[in-house]
């Protein structure tokens, strides 16, 4: 197995996972979406509420910022030292404290930590008018996918199999495949006798509309077990580090169910 | 929803010579189709199934037949596999 970066910033990455069976692709894909955990608020205390929105809306909206996150620092609440109480190694606070009128934005609030923040400063929660006040205390704890969405690092996690173009010696050069491919992939125009060429197999979808349409059946296309794929952060966490992490918990979890049927026999 | 977090517990429901019928409590497709993929790699087995009666009970059961050999020590060794392909991956990022 091997993975090769094709390319990568920020938020985004794809990635190339070479001879992987496709359950392992999949396990990895589930693992990043949904065990990989997250900063995220699941408890408010509201003091005040003047604006339109119901309480409950807020905690909702409040919910769903995201949340920049320090593994290193925080630890999942029921596997914490205080017995999923609450203390400074599992969860961290906010406060909101503003007047109207004003549109009140994540960065608005103010957090105990300079490093633990919202990942973005520009979201909406709720539009005050004058004389309109919130007071809010949000507590951020970590989470996984599984349990909330709100806890997810990714926004997109997806993958495709590579596939195999192989155009065979009897192509007459006809071009009706390149006419036929919806997504570019197949091209003559660059090689040097004509002959068609696979110009970006990385875009192909697997339709088969230029197997379909070749006469002379010289064009096949074969599956492979090398995968794209295609992730987007939400920015909580270096996608990498969502990667790593993916990989270490699917290994954990592997030396765990030893370590239980060891503990068995 | 404190199960969805927490550790994984396994119960073993039936054991015999060559076959296992377990529950992996906490677990889901995630871990568990892995777990799947490598058993039915081994030629000692036979069938290596799992099936998860309600998502929410978190209560999945996995079945193991094995032509003799002890089907703990396969799924161990199924587990070692998977340690390797993720150690193997984890050295490359
Ligand atoms: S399978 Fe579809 S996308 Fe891929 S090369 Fe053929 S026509 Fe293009
Ligand atoms: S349709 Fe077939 S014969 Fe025509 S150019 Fe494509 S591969 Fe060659
Ligand atoms: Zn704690």
């Amino acid at each position: 197995m091997k993975i090769e970066i094709i390319d990568e910033d920020e938020f985004n990455i794809r990635f190339i996972l070479y001879d992987a069976p496709i359950a392992f692709a999949n396990s990895f894909r589930r693992a990043m979406k949904s065990l990989v955990p997250v900063m995220a608020v699941d408890y408010i205390d509201v003091y005040l509420n003047s604006s339109y929105l119901f309480d409950e809306i807020l905690a909702h909206r409040i919910g769903l910022i995201p949340i920049k996150t320090d593994l290193s620092r925080f630890n999942m609440q029921n596997e914490c030292v205080c017995g999923g109480e609450g203390c400074p190694s599992c969860q961290i606070s906010f406060r909101l404290n503003v007047e109207g009128p004003k549109v009140v934005y994540s960065g608005d609030f103010v957090s105990d930590d300079e490093e633990i923040k919202p990942v973005y400063d520009n979201i909406p929660i709720v539009e005050l008018f004058k004389g309109q006040q919130l007071m809010i205390e949000a507590v951020a704890r970590l989470g996984i996918g599984k349990e909330h969405s709100k806890f997810q690092p990714v926004s997109i996690c997806a993958y495709k199999i590579v596939p195999e173009i192989k155009i065979k010696e009897n192509c007459n050069d006809c071009k009706a495949c390149v006419e036929a491919c919806p997504r570019n992939v197949l091209d003559s125009k660059d090689s040097k006798d004509g002959k068609i060429i696979v110009k970006d197999v990385l875009n192909c979808s697997l339709c088969m509309e230029c197997v379909k349409v070749c006469e002379e059946i010289a064009i096949e296309i074969t599956e492979t077990n090398n995968y794209l794929f295609t992730v987007e952060g939400i920015g909580q966490l270096p996608i990498k580090e969502v990667m790593t992490k993916a990989l270490e918990i699917l290994k954990s979890k592997a030396e765990e169910m030893n370590k239980l049927i060891e503990e068995i026999v | 929803m404190e199960k969805e977090s927490g550790k994984m517990e396994i119960k073993i429901v039936e054991v015999g010579e060559n076959k296992l019928k377990m529950i992996v409590r906490g677990e889901d497709h995630t871990f568990l189709n892995l777990l799947q993929h490598y058993l039915l790699e081994d030629e000692h087995v036979l069938i290596a199934k799992y099936n998860i009666p309600h998502p929410l009970t978190g209560e999945p059961e996995l079945v193991v037949k094995t032509n003799g050999k002890n089907p703990l020590e396969v799924i161990k060794e199924a587990n070692e596999k998977i340690i390797k392909a993720c150690n193997e991956l984890l050295q490359q990022l």
